[in-house]
């Protein structure tokens, strides 16, 4: 075989599906886990899930029937848990579809191994995110003012707020990522449809395979509608985080007001989203045994990107604090120093070291296989995360430009359960689609082993090229 | 080159590679050595290419001579124009680089047959060393918080000039919509004293000011040049940024930028011409780590230099994006440049087949999908100055979009940098047309011109836009002495990295 | 299914060997109607679809009068195979075949000859309509209908800054619903109805089997002589597919 897309062994690369799968191989692995029997452990978790998410209810329910004071925002910090939850929802989602949009237009195909898994993931992080503003504006029953349906006033929402971008940007991105999702699905809920033994399977799984009968003419369609998927999604997972980072960014707020503010929040995100995907993985890898798909190589690159995404946090923390010093700003140099010395100290340090320092291991092979280190290092990223929003929401607001109106957020223990609960939801969704849905996305990786190659089987001599007039498609059949 | 069958036969042996394991590397070292020949890919001494540094000198040591011409008749303007050329030519140079870093990086297979250019271009990094010497010479007039400097006096000038010159009825014009604010009239005083009011009271000195767009135009005929409350905390202001904006720190700044880069420019070339002839697989492997590391110097040389040498020529402006947004030119610029260079060279009967219409299409992507970084990173810096509205912040587009010429070029900078290539390369069959892309390729290089153009010219601090003849021979001097080092080396290297293990995927690309 | 050893061994074998073996296999792999009739695979319900026992009548006149017949299935072990049959079915002058695949081959399309895929005018079409319904809407219900002056940003187009976010996002919205059903509508999907899904055999595509199908419909098919044409192209089995019994008038 004389591709040269085979993995170069001289210059480090590995193959991405470890040799020996087969097509047959693939689907048994990852279909046979929505086919076998639920495992106890799967039962166990989704039992410890139904109780967060009843925490939620219970939390949720509270807020609705007393009122946000239960909450602990108040002067002169309006914002406090719910939009750093919010924020950090979304954000976590951002590496789904980075990850099934952005590398797939990047040609990088070990994506295929965890796209799926971290679509899902997008899916149930936004509804999480999703829930806070609904509950955030007190009177969830006037959630409907976010719409833009004229109220008993005749008057219409006020474009101009961020607030109204960002129901316009969270709807929108839950929305194609929920249909993107299921386009990827499609091909594979076929395969468990073809798969299934019992009619009351097939009848599900076909009525969701639309008839898909792999036919290249669909194929070609399909495959066309995921690029342009892919296409938009990739300005679109730019502009959810951007609009979220509007909220702050317009206001006039030292700590808040700074032009860094959209690709600042957008790495985050994406680092945020790859530590969860990254614990996800490794605990789904470790329980269904999927680590021929998954394999150390996808957890090394992965541990790539976050140190990439880490590094462009770490240059918008770098900027922010060389431009509250260089405007020569009092207020943007109090803000500055008060993230550093003022009373929440203690919340900026996690911040910077899990989210600029600690990634920085990942220079070193090591942490990026030993899968002990990356469980942790993963957690933490997603700690310091939650703290970068709290220290920027609560951070800016805590102190009001005359100290009078000085105040301190301190959560309650509703903050806390809501947030707990939210944790629930998520997990809740996540085993449910563990447990029916394809977690990995089979026709995809049966796509990049090598027997998928056309050119690559016996006997054919791979020709170069020639500026692409000559057609290496129209080899001659061998014995004809 | 001439015989298409012996090279063919030479590939198809060269695609035995990567079946090999490492124990053979040896051998397939050896192997390759005889099929792709160094001096297969270097230009024969016929080829216009390989003159093409004599005419680049030349055009280089011309524009240089009339710019010197230019720096006696009129040394601020000249001042300036210099900062102009000096930096479109070096954004590109800088992508290059980027360009270089970014397919390391990424471990591309793809891009290898291109990347040779990117390399030789980024190697000519080193010329703006020198190049850079008139910036240094001139700073005294182009930066005001250069201590006792032309440009420190000549701000003021232009602060009173601009006002005087706005008229009533160009307040009115709704550029930004942001008109009303009559604060933002006066582009080079601070109004929001940051000791005595704070950024929270920013609307304050608009309320004492009144409302009417009227008023700073009196304002500003009644000021002094000194004692006016504003400048003196301009200048306090400029005060606390001592530390860092200071001459001796700022030359020293310089040095490291640009020995750093030049570094870089030559570690790549090197590192990659010495594969060319050892075939050794570990330098892809080395040279990916070292991307790894030199990313970070690249990211952070180019953003101080960014905020040193364009950001601070107005020293009560900041934003933090401001080192993004000269990179997305830089970006946009050098793709377009690296599709330019590459198709010149193919049209003399080199690399015809090593880059073709594949490779093309994967630039165009790119280059479109840094056209759109570059909107999107613009509009997150106007947007939110502009809907923030805090004085000292909002001078800078106030420059932009209150004078009209300005306001037409930051127009012009949306419709021409933006939308018309946004529609002209979003199509497949576009960006695989290849007269098409090279028009949208040089439309989108013209373009990164004038928004160097209109970075740095709007601080020359006369009021309105005026082009002038020494802009155009500092850009040709500049361009002219850089094109002519880079290829002066393209004549002398291979156009192709012949080493590179991955090679034979980027001649075999594909896009599916 | 899939472990055939010859297909693996094949793989080491020079262009010679493979060709041989290829043949060989389709020349004992390759089932006639009446092997296939006696193949365990087919189960019950293929009992009738062989070809030489339908009605002369019927098969002479397929896919014209009685819609019985409705395809020929020829199935390949790899995707490789599956193109060239792909190819040469092309050559040949068939046009309404289809390759069902498990997952999308690369170079297939141009093996079929088919043309670009129109999605995208689709696409940019709905996008541009996205764009302008929500400028139309923003500035019809902030500047006209009841204009809001918020921030000193005047209630007019020149606050367009303050649009663009929401002009965005419909665009990208409008732009993905155009994909998806843009594509269900291209592909005729849903329809959870179609003959092929009576071959038991076809249940594979969706593991790692690789499937020519060539409609009756097409001007160019003759039972025998398509069939002879698909097990010429090394197929490991050729199948004839009738139409449910369900849709016979």
């Amino acid at each position: 075989m004389a591709s040269p897309y085979l993995p170069i062994r001289e210059i480090g690369e590995i193959p991405l599906v470890r040799e020996g799968e087969t097509f047959q191989s693939i689907t048994d692995r990852i279909a046979r886990v929505t086919e076998d029997k639920t495992p106890r452990n799967w039962w166990i978790a989704f039992g410890i899930s139904l109780c967060f998410l009843g925490l939620l209810g219970v939390c949720v329910g509270y807020l609705l029937w007393e009122g946000v004071g239960v909450w602990g925002n108040n002067s002169p910090s309006y914002w406090g848990w719910d939009i750093t939850n919010f924020v950090w929802w979304i954000g976590i989602g951002h590496a789904g579809t980075l990850i099934s949009a952005i590398l797939f237009i990047f040609r990088q195909k070990w994506r295929t191994s965890i796209n799926r898994f971290s679509e899902a993931m997008t899916i149930f992080a936004v509804m999480c995110a999703g829930l806070y503003p609904g509950i955030h504006v007190g009177r969830a029953w006037y959630a409907y003012y976010m719409f833009p349906v004229p109220n008993q006033m005749s008057i219409w929402p006020n474009f101009k707020s961020p607030l109204m971008w960002d129901i316009f940007a969270v709807s929108t991105y839950f929305t194609v990522s929920l249909l993107f999702w299921y386009v990827g699905l499609i091909p594979d809920l076929a395969t468990l449809r073809d798969r299934s033994m019992n009619p009351r399977r097939q009848k599900v799984y076909g009525f969701l395979a639309l008839g898909w009968r792999g036919s290249n003419r669909a194929w070609q369609h399909y495959e066309r509608a995921y690029l342009i998927l892919a296409a938009i999604s990739t300005p679109l997972v730019l502009s959810v985080h951007s609009v979220v980072s509007f909220d702050f960014a317009t206001s006039v707020l030292p700590g808040w007001h700074t032009t860094i503010f959209p690709p600042y929040f957008v790495a985050g995100a994406v680092y945020s989203g790859f530590g969860l995907v990254m614990t996800l993985m490794l605990v789904a890898r470790l329980i269904y045994g999927v680590k021929s798909i998954v394999t150390t190589q996808h957890l090394e690159l992965m541990c790539k990107v976050m140190l990439l995404t880490s590094s462009l946090v770490g240059y918008a923390y770098a900027m922010e604090f060389f431009i509250a010093y260089y405007s020569g700003n009092t207020w943007e140099r109090a803000w500055a120093w008060m993230r550093i010395t003022g009373p929440y100290w203690w919340a900026w340090i996690p911040m910077v070291g899990f989210n600029a320092v600690l990634p920085q291991l990942f220079w070193f092979k090591f942490f990026r296989t030993n899968l002990a280190a990356l469980m942790v290092i993963s957690i933490l990223v997603n700690v310091g995360m939650w703290f970068e929003r709290f220290v920027i929401i609560v951070g800016s607001t805590y102190h009001d430009f005359i100290p009078g109106s000085w105040g301190y957020f301190r959560p309650t223990i509703i903050d806390i359960g809501t947030y707990a609960g939210t944790m629930g939801l998520f997990f809740t969704l996540f085993l449910l689609f563990l447990r029916w849905l394809p977690m990995i996305a089979i026709a995809e990786v049966k796509g990049v082993i090598p027997a998928s190659d056309p050119h690559g089987e016996e006997g054919h001599e791979y020709h170069s090229n020639e500026g692409g007039a000559h057609d290496p498609d129209l080899e001659p059949v061998p014995g004809e | 080159m001439s015989d298409d069958n012996e090279k063919k036969t030479e590939e198809k042996k060269v695609a035995v590679v990567p079946k090999a394991k490492p124990s053979e590397k040896a051998d397939i070292a050896a192997k390759n050595t005889d099929k792709h020949k160094a001096g297969e890919y270097v230009l024969r001494e016929g080829n216009t290419w390989a003159n093409a540094w004599k005419f680049a000198a030349g055009v280089g040591a011309l524009g240089l001579a009339l710019s010197a011409a230019g720096w006696m008749n009129d040394p601020r303007r000249f001042a300036f124009s210099y900062l102009f050329a000096f930096m479109a030519v070096l954004t590109p140079a800088l992508g290059t680089l980027f360009f270089v870093l970014q397919q390391h990086l990424t471990s591309s297979g793809w891009s290898v047959t291109i990347r040779r250019t990117a390399e030789l271009f980024a190697s000519g990094l080193i010329v703006f060393a020198i190049l850079f010497l008139p910036v240094w010479m001139t700073r005294a007039k182009l930066f005001p918080w250069v201590e006792g400097g032309e440009a420190a006096r000549a701000e003021v000038g232009h602060g009173e000039a601009a006002a005087t010159h706005t008229t009533a009825a160009e307040l009115a014009q709704p550029a930004t919509g942001q008109d009303e604010a009559p604060g933002q009239r006066r582009p080079q005083h601070e109004p929001a004293g940051a000791e005595m009011t704070g950024p929270g009271a920013d609307h304050a000195p608009h309320a004492e000011h009144g409302p009417g767009a009227h008023e700073p135009v009196l304002n500003a005929n009644e000021r002094g040049e000194h004692g006016d409350p504003e400048e003196l905390e301009a200048e306090h202001t400029v005060h606390l940024k001592r530390g860092y904006l200071n001459e001796g720190f700022f030359g020293i700044r310089a040095i490291v930028y640009l020995a750093i880069w030049a570094w870089l420019g030559f570690a790549f070339l090197g590192r990659s011409t010495k594969q060319d002839t050892t075939k050794d697989p570990k330098i892809t492997v080395g040279l990916r780590r070292f991307s790894c590391a030199a990313v970070y110097l690249f990211g952070f040389t180019l953003t101080f230099a960014a905020f040193d040498w364009v950001m601070s020529l107005e020293p009560l402006w900041y934003s933090t994006i401001f080192g993004v947004y000269v990179f997305a030119g830089c970006a946009v610029s050098a793709y377009a440049l690296l599709i330019l260079v590459t198709m010149g060279i193919r049209s003399s009967g080199v690399l015809v087949k090593e880059i073709n219409v594949e490779h093309y299409h994967d630039m165009g992507k790119l280059m479109f999908g840094f056209v759109v970084f570059w909107a999107y990173i613009a509009f997150a810096q106007f947007m939110l100055i502009w809907y923030a509205a805090i004085p000292e912040e909002v001078q800078f587009f106030h420059l932009r979009w209150d004078h009209g010429p300005w306001a037409t070029v930051s127009l012009a900078l949306i419709g021409l940098n933006f939308i018309v290539p946004f529609f002209l390369i979003i199509s497949r069959n576009t960006k695989r047309r290849l007269g098409v892309l090279a028009f949208g390729s040089a439309w989108l290089f013209i373009m990164h011109i004038v928004d160097v153009y209109w970075l740095v010219m709007p601080n020359f601090g006369q009021d309105g836009f005026n082009v002038s003849w020494i802009d155009l021979v500092c850009l040709l001097g500049v361009g002219g002495a850089y094109l002519a080092v880079v290829l002066y080396r393209m004549s002398t290297t291979p156009l192709i990295p012949i080493g590179d293990p991955r090679l034979q995927r980027a001649l075999q690309f594909e896009n599916a | 299914m899939s472990d055939d050893p010859k297909n693996k061994q094949t793989r080491k074998e020079g262009l010679e060997q493979a060709a041989r073996e290829a043949l060989e296999r389709a020349g004992t792999e390759t089932k006639s109607p009446e092997d296939a009739k006696t193949d365990p695979m087919t189960g019950e319900k293929r009992k009738e679809i062989d070809g030489p026992k339908l009605p002369p009548e019927e098969r002479g006149a397929a896919g014209k009068k009685t819609q019985k017949l409705a395809l020929l299935l020829a199935e390949y072990p790899t995707p490789g195979r599956c193109l060239h049959a792909a190819e040469k079915l092309r050559a040949a002058g068939y046009t309404k075949f289809d390759a069902h695949t498990p997952f999308p081959v690369h170079g297939m399309d141009r093996a079929m000859g088919l043309r670009d895929s129109r999605l995208g005018w689709i696409v940019i079409t709905a996008a541009l309509t996205g764009t302008s319904c929500a400028f139309l809407m923003m500035w019809w219900m902030n500047c006209i209908d009841y204009p809001l002056i918020i921030g000193g940003k005047p209630a007019s187009v020149s606050s367009i800054a303050s649009m663009v976010p929401i002009m965005f996002e419909l665009t990208i919205l409008f732009s993905a619903f155009a994909a998806v059903f843009g594509m269900f509508a291209m592909n005729k999907i849903p329809m959870h109805h179609h003959p092929i899904f009576e071959s038991d055999r076809f249940r594979a595509f969706s593991t790692g089997k690789f499937f020519i199908s060539v409609e009756a419909q097409d001007p160019k098919f003759k039972l025998e002589k398509t069939r002879d044409f698909l097990e010429k192209t090394h197929a490991d089995f050729v199948e004839l597919v009738l139409e449910p019994a369900a849709e016979h008038k």
